[in-house]
């Protein structure tokens, strides 16, 4: 067998592949979609209902309270809790990209991989905006630990957790911003 | 025939055309069986809603191939957040030698695992030109759904035949 009729053989072998082509019911693709947008609103509507209460349960605290780190962590909570509902507002990125016949390949490969990136790896004011809901958690818990050493171990344990846990959170999402960069830096090489 | 019914004509139109290329599509984006399925679901799903936007600018085939290349390139991305996928490029498969002999082509089922197994290791971009290929397509239609110059695709289909004929043919070679 020549060389040259590899590949050809290789096209007759890959469109003789084994298929079961899907077909879906007009019927169950409107349900699908709509259940497919119910899921994003609830989702959307389930957010923001954790930041307003993350916002008035902080609310409260910041007038329960008068420590001053409790006040003060309060206070960045709530910061975090209008960020975080701004956020959801403006819609989470990747989450739906239109025109997408509308779009060639690359151009929205690259566009995706932008989203991701930035999306994982914020600038620092992104960083500080995203860090200010657990820095102002963790505040909070120090000012209370300080306020009632009686509780200080519990207290001390839970902002022990949230603190890897924030630390951790950084670590990958920062780890994914260099991969998502990497993966744009060779499609820019292999574009030339 | 009004919007809807025009919507769902075209997607009765592309299960019916592009149905079988469609899977081969999932296959070469997703090892997974399960995965695959939802995928190719998911690919459908983005069609039929697309189509409301279709307005014969491009082909239908470019669109629909472009819809299901998009969709399935957002799977792989969605997959390597969670660190199942690494890519390698079309300059990295070349450079890898083929391991199996010349007889293996005769084996359907031995070369066309190898064959996707190559396939679901690429860039999504060089994954697009090499499905594209297989599937026959000229340069100016991978062109069009890629947003590749027809130049920049000549280039790549040469070495995508470089890639097939070493990955099928330097073991046989080498064993003859």
């Amino acid at each position: 067998m020549p060389d040259d009729d590899v590949p050809n053989n290789l096209k007759v072998l890959w469109e003789g592949m084994n298929t079961n082509p899907l077909q879906i019911s007009p019927e169950r693709l409107r349900m699908e979609a709509e259940k497919l947008q119910k899921g994003l609103r609830r989702r959307s509507v389930g957010v923001r209902l954790v930041a307003l209460l993350v916002i008035a349960g902080f609310g409260l605290l910041i007038t329960h309270f008068h420590s001053a780190l409790q006040r003060v962590g309060s206070a960045l909570a709530i910061l975090g809790g209008i960020d975080m509902f701004v956020t959801q507002l403006r819609g989470r990125p990747a989450r739906v990209i239109p025109d997408m016949g509308q779009t060639e390949c690359i151009r929205f490969y690259r566009a995706a991989l932008e989203r991701q990136r930035n999306f994982h790896g914020a600038g620092w004011f992104g960083w500080l905006l995203r860090l200010t809901l657990p820095a102002g958690v963790l505040t909070f818990c120090v000012g209370t630990a300080l306020a009632a050493p009686a509780h200080a171990t519990v207290i001390g344990l839970i902002a022990a957790v949230w603190l890897i846990m924030a630390a951790r959170a950084v670590q990958l999402s920062r780890k994914l911003a260099r991969m998502f960069q990497g993966r744009i830096d060779a499609l820019d090489a292999s574009l030339g | 025939m009004d919007e809807t019914e025009s919507q769902d004509a075209l997607y009765r139109r592309v299960a019916e055309e592009y149905g079988a290329a469609l899977e081969r599509l999932a296959y070469a984006y997703e090892a997974d069986a399960d995965r695959r399925r939802d995928l190719l679901q998911e690919i459908h799903l983005a069609l039929w809603p697309s189509f409301e936007k279709f307005n014969g600018r491009c082909s239908f085939r470019t669109w629909t191939y472009r819809v299901a290349h998009n969709t399935a390139t957002s799977h792989v991305i969605r997959q390597s957040r969670k660190g199942r996928t690494e890519f390698l490029t079309l300059e990295e498969a070349e450079s890898q030698a083929g391991g199996d002999s010349i007889e293996a082509l005769a084996d359907r089922q031995k070369s066309l695992a190898r064959l996707l197994a190559l396939i679901q290791r690429l860039e999504p971009t060089d994954r697009q030109l090499m499905l594209a290929y297989l599937e026959d397509m000229d340069a100016e239609s991978i062109a069009e759904i890629t947003g590749l110059s027809v130049a920049n695709v000549w280039t790549k289909i040469h070495r995508i035949k470089n890639v097939l004929s070493r990955q099928f043919h330097r073991g046989g070679r080498d064993a003859g």
